[in-house]
């Protein structure tokens, strides 16, 4: 069955489609070019006057994986509280901050998301994270791989194994691990902070001769890029949270020598070290660096106000929050020499100065920023808010006299300290759809999700066009997965599964000798413990993954 | 007015009745109430099929019938007046902040959780962490008075932070496990570990009692607030009155030094 | 008007708004209860030259004290919340917390003086730090009291007290014969008062015997000597005094209400008037600054009527 949606106001930058009014035509779940003939029998949806959008994607999102699970049980509080029945084909539920699968996948879709991805899948830990995406209806998943810190990786480094063995090395666990790109938390330092190093700077060594950050942070991203993995390395830089790490996050950028980079979380990187409190914004250096560097991208993690919990690999930084706690409980903890996991229950505070700046901080770098496609929307859920409050968000960029009336009641040292008052940048909705839809699934290699020219999977939203940018973000009228109408008016009315994205670059088979030994000798395991099979989880759905291709690169510029 | 849900036939599963508080039905009328959806295993079933409901809602409410698998009764009770005929399940009052709650029988576990405020009594015994923390939260009870005729099971009062509690019966392993403050009085035996992991407030034991290791012994004293703490419990419980004559000394042990704690053990020698 | 012959003169007491309090110090036997209140009290006699006005109000059964000890009720009066908070602090500080055995707690229940919203001041709040970070909390029903490490045990303190609003500087004035009828004559008064509940007389042994006009001949001084009623004066100043009066002894009250000190007032009149105009005493008057200072008048024939 063909189904017409009539009239809409087409926002899709991926094909320079910018709001005018044309017809969109699905059919097995797809869209077809604009100028296919009518059918005989064609559903009409009449969509006159509305947004047509592609639907939404979050590049950057704990959704899945141990430390996510781990943060539900720390979050009882919010499991109790919000408690969501199973009504009419939907499952029950329940959390804020860290909404079980369901519930997660169910609050993505009621915002026109329709593909989510995990971020900081512990290679130890994929299955577990697998699983869960697996259990998150109506989503789009994929995760990218946390290298950097693993002793194999180190080992390959310290002992001279030579570039490509790591090529190797990251394409076996990629593959191995069914992730759709790599990331790097805190190189080298949870590593360090396992041998009691509670600080390190991109060219501190590690405990460990010869290896410092920099340059495992250089291997990887050449690793990645050589591999031809589409996503580019994504880098959670050191020194999370500190004052004064923009010098290192702008070390990093430099440190990665023209290679490709994703640095995440930028709000959380971009803090100088000035004024009375030594805590202030280096967001104007930080977007600079971006503006000029086009071979980099990034998302913020934006923070908003309220209760939350951060949960990152970053051990290090998470042991260092962990006295500000609240309510006052954390977990720290290694996962099988793989990573690490830190989970700190968190209330940012308008009226908390350092919470107050970054708040500022988050949206200066938004907005100054200048180009849509290299930043990404993102609050790091749940670190900087849970993903609910993303339509508050871009009410707060896209409407500034909202952005001021909230910026005049938060912290007033922090608000005489920032520049946000000054800036006088509006988003339009253009910028939005590309922001978030069209650049993330450029930067993730995804070809046929992101926008809706001819032969898109028909993930498609509808939206109302309301001053109020919150409502209309909030509560879109139309919501379709595959070609599905899955949610009408922001309430979710049929669960369909989305599906996993991943990549499998080619590798030296000898690499898996190596590998074997380390889970043979370190972990008491055979490799095949560690390969996760396809089969595992097409028994759970009935689907098997989107393999994206992987152009190896001719050379490192 | 009082309003009575008489329990018709034991319910085959655990039964969550937190929403039928005094309060919320006071409004309602017999035909209303009886509709009411309840969530028994994956069904929902409507009170009526569940209780015999009579009398008149209003500030007191009574549950008679075999009410031993109705948990959560009275969670979350902020004014009124519960009484309970029989038996209850687990986390009677848990999280309560006013009012009254009497439980004529025995409580499950976790009965009086969390509370913060109002009067739970258990005319039997209670089970294993009443007036503690539910597993994960930060704190034990937060306030108000907990009384249990019969005994305790085990951390009783574990994680609590503020508020009463006496039992007048014995007390299982770690009674007042962790707890921050508050007071935790126990007529009866106390089993090992008591007081394990404390960092603040008392436990005061009527029988002689062997403190863990990691509470040493500071000395036998008469304290002028187990003066002030007799004459409030003996408002409740004649026997605790009884219990702790004024002028007699109690030794007192200063803990958990596991934990850091400066919490104290009030036992005679 | 007479009562059994003393002439009540057509007067009123004018007394001022203050705030007071009641204080309940225990002890293990009634003497350290004593002391305390007797070391609290001390220099508490005049708010302008002491900064409160104190005075036990009266000794306490063991049946009567939250501890089942004996004890004494402490009212003190001052201008205002920061002035008692201060006064309490200090005194307590200094008299209560040093003096052996003794516990401390607010004698002013908070719902017992209704009506407006109660304020309160700290008590054991402010000296807990005296235990140097091993004090500790204890909640036992709705009162919160502090646990002060001493060296004879624990000092256990209020955390907060209840003040309420009060009337200080109701009095009235013995004119007698001589020196020991005054005297007798207000010692009579000052032991019936004391079964007046609520009221402090904060002078020494209740009485004054220097009574003051506002004002002097010298700069600075606010109040002096009323000449008027100094019997050796009577040549030199135009005199209240009737030709046969020898002596004047005045009775100051403060009260936790108007009602209270009206009481006292009249108790004590008739206590002091009754051995009669045959015991020396000629007349019973008052103190006032024509009507225009203090909110609260005491007129003696309407309070004896």
């Amino acid at each position: 069955m063909r189904l017409r949606l009539k009239g809409g106001r087409i926002l899709d930058p991926a094909n320079g489609r910018r709001g005018e009014s044309g017809d969109l035509l699905i059919e097995d779940g797809r869209i077809l070019p604009a100028d296919t003939p009518p059918a005989a029998t064609e559903e009409v949806i009449d969509v006159t006057g509305k947004i047509v959008m592609a639907g939404a994607i979050d590049i950057h999102s704990h959704i899945a994986g141990g430390k996510v699970n781990i943060a539900r049980s720390l979050m009882v509080e919010e499991h109790r509280s919000n408690r969501l029945a199973g009504a009419a084909g939907l499952r029950s539920g329940g959390g804020l901050a860290t909404p079980s699968t369901f519930t997660t996948g169910y609050r993505y879709a009621e915002m026109g998301y329709t593909a989510v991805f995990e971020p900081a899948m512990v290679a130890a830990n994929a299955r577990h994270a697998h699983m869960e995406m697996a259990d998150t209806p109506l989503l789009d998943t994929g995760a990218y791989v946390m290298l950097g810190n693993d002793e194999l990786l180190l080992d390959i480094l310290a002992e001279g194994h030579g570039q490509g063995a790591v090529n190797d090395y990251v394409a076996w666990v990629i593959g191995a691990t069914r992730a759709l790109g790599v990331k790097i938390v805190n190189p080298g330092g949870i590593y360090a902070f396992k041998h009691n190093r509670r600080e390190l700077g991109l060219d501190d060594e590690l405990p460990r001769a010869g290896l410092t950050p920099r340059r495992i942070l250089r291997s990887l991203a050449e690793a990645v890029h050589t591999l031809g993995v589409p996503h580019p390395l994504h880098v959670h830089c050191n020194e999370l949270g500190l004052p004064g790490n923009i010098e290192t996050t702008l070390a990093t950028i430099a440190a990665a020598e023209g290679l490709p980079l994703h640095l995440t979380h930028v709000q959380f990187h971009s803090y100088g070290r000035e004024g009375d409190r030594r805590f202030s914004s280096a967001a104007a250096r930080l977007a600079e660096a971006v503006n000029t560097t086009p071979s980099l991208t990034v998302d913020v993690g934006q923070i908003l106000f309220g209760q939350t919990v951060t949960a990152s690999g970053d051990t290090m930084s998470q042991h260092r929050n962990a006295r500000l706690a609240d309510p006052d409980k954390w977990v720290c903890m290694d996962i099988e020499c793989d990573g690490g996991c830190g989970l700190v229950p968190f209330r940012y505070r308008d009226r908390n100065f350092v919470n107050a700046l970054q708040w500022a901080i988050g949206l200066e770098l938004f907005l100054l920023i200048e180009d849509p496609w290299r930043v990404f929307l993102t609050t790091d859920h749940p670190n900087g808010a849970p993903f609910t409050s993303y339509p508050h968000l871009i009410r707060l960029l896209m409407d500034r006299s909202f952005r001021e009336e909230k910026l005049a009641t938060i912290h007033p040292a922090a608000r005489a300290a920032s520049a946000l008052g000054s800036i006088r940048r509006e988003y339009t909705l253009e910028e939005i759809a590309i922001m978030t839809r069209a650049a993330p699934a450029r930067i993730l290699g995804l070809t046929d999700r992101g926008h809706l020219g001819a032969g898109a999977v028909a993930d498609v939203v509808v939206y109302t066009d309301d001053t109020d940018r919150e409502r209309m973000f909030g509560c879109p009228d139309l919501v379709m997965k595959g070609g599905r109408v899955v949610a009408r008016n922001g309430k979710v009315t049929e669960v369909v599964w989305g599906d996993t994205h991943v990549v499998r670059p080619a590798y030296d088979q000898a690499i898996e000798r190596f590998v074997g030994r380390h889970a043979r000798e370190r972990l008491g395991l055979s490799i095949d413990h560690l390969r996760l099979d396809d089969a595992e989880f097409a028994r759970e759905r009935g689907r098997t993954p989107i393999v994206h291709d992987c152009t190896p690169a001719g050379g490192v510029p | 007015m009082t309003l009575v849900l008489t329990v018709t036939a034991r319910p085959p599963h655990r039964l969550d009745v937190s929403a039928l508080l005094p309060e919320r039905l006071a409004g309602l009328t017999a035909a209303e109430i009886e509709r009411l959806p309840l969530t028994l295993g994956h069904r929902r079933v409507p009170l009526g099929e569940l209780f015999a409901v009579s009398g008149e809602p209003g500030e007191s409410l009574t549950f008679g019938g075999a009410c031993d698998r109705l948990d959560r009764l009275g969670a979350g009770m902020t004014a009124g007046r519960i009484l309970v005929e029989s038996d209850v399940g687990a986390e009677a009052g848990c999280g309560m902040a006013g009012g009254t709650l009497l439980v004529r029988g025995s409580a499950g576990p976790s009965a009086g959780a969390e509370m913060s405020g109002g009067l739970l009594e258990i005319a039997g015994d209670a089970g294993s962490w009443a007036g503690a923390g539910r597993p994960g939260s930060v704190h034990g009870m937060t306030g108000g008075t907990l009384l249990v005729r019969g005994s305790a099971g085990e951390r009783v009062g574990d994680r609590m932070k503020r508020g009463l509690i006496l039992v007048e019966g014995d007390a299982g392993p770690g009674a007042g496990s962790r707890m921050i403050a508050g007071t935790l009085a126990v007529l009866g035996g106390v089993a090992a570990f008591a007081g394990i992991g404390m960092h603040r407030g008392t436990l005061l034991f009527a029988r002689q009692h062997e403190a863990p290791a990691t509470f040493p012994f500071a000395g036998s004293h008469d304290l002028v607030h187990v003066r002030l703490l007799r004459r409030h419990l003996a408002g409740f419980s004649a026997a605790a009155a009884a219990a702790f004559p004024d002028g007699r000394p109690l030794g007192r042990w200063v803990g958990c030094t596991g934990a850091g704690g400066r919490g104290e053990i009030l036992a005679p020698l | 008007m007479r009562i059994e012959g003393v002439h009540i003169e057509e007067t009123f007491a004018e007394a001022f708004g203050m705030v007071g309090t009641r204080l309940i110090v225990t002890a293990d036997t009634p003497t350290w209860a004593e002391h305390a209140g007797r070391s609290f009290t001390g220099f508490a006699t005049s708010v302008i030259g002491c900064g409160c006005e104190a005075a036990i109000e009266r000794r306490l059964t063991p049946e009567e004290t939250p501890d089942g000890r004996p004890g004494v009720a402490i009212l003190i009066f001052a201008f205002g919340p920061q002035d008692i908070a201060k006064q309490l602090a200090g005194r307590v500080g200094q008299c209560v917390l040093t003096c052996p055995t003794t516990a401390c707690y607010a004698g002013l229940a908070a719902d017992a003086i209704g009506g407006e919203k109660v304020q309160t001041v700290p008590l054991g709040r402010a000296l807990r730090y005296f235990g140097d970070g091993f004090q500790a909390a204890k909640r036992i029903g709705d009162r919160r009291f502090w646990r002060v490490p001493v060296m004879d045990g624990e000092f256990l303190v209020e955390d907060t007290i209840a003040i309420a609003p009060s009337v200080g500087g109701g009095n009235f004035l013995i004119v007698a014969t001589g020196r020991a009828p005054a005297l007798a004559a207000a010692e009579r008064a000052v032991a019936a008062m004391a079964a007046v509940p609520g009221v402090a007389m904060p002078f020494p042994g209740g009485v004054v015997r220097s009574g003051s006009k506002v004002g002097s001949r010298y700069k600075g001084l606010i109040a002096s000597t009323n000449d008027a009623y100094c019997p050796t004066l009577r040549a030199q100043t135009t005199t209240a005094l009737p030709p046969e009066a020898a002596a004047v002894m005045e009775i100051v009250i403060d009260g936790l209400s108007a009602d209270a000190v009206a009481e006292a007032t009249r108790v004590g009149i008739r206590a002091a008037c009754a051995g009669g105009a045959a015991d020396g005493v000629l007349a019973i008057t008052a103190g006032n600054y024509g009507g225009k200072l203090g909110q609260f008048h005491f007129h003696l024939r309407e309070l004896l009527a």
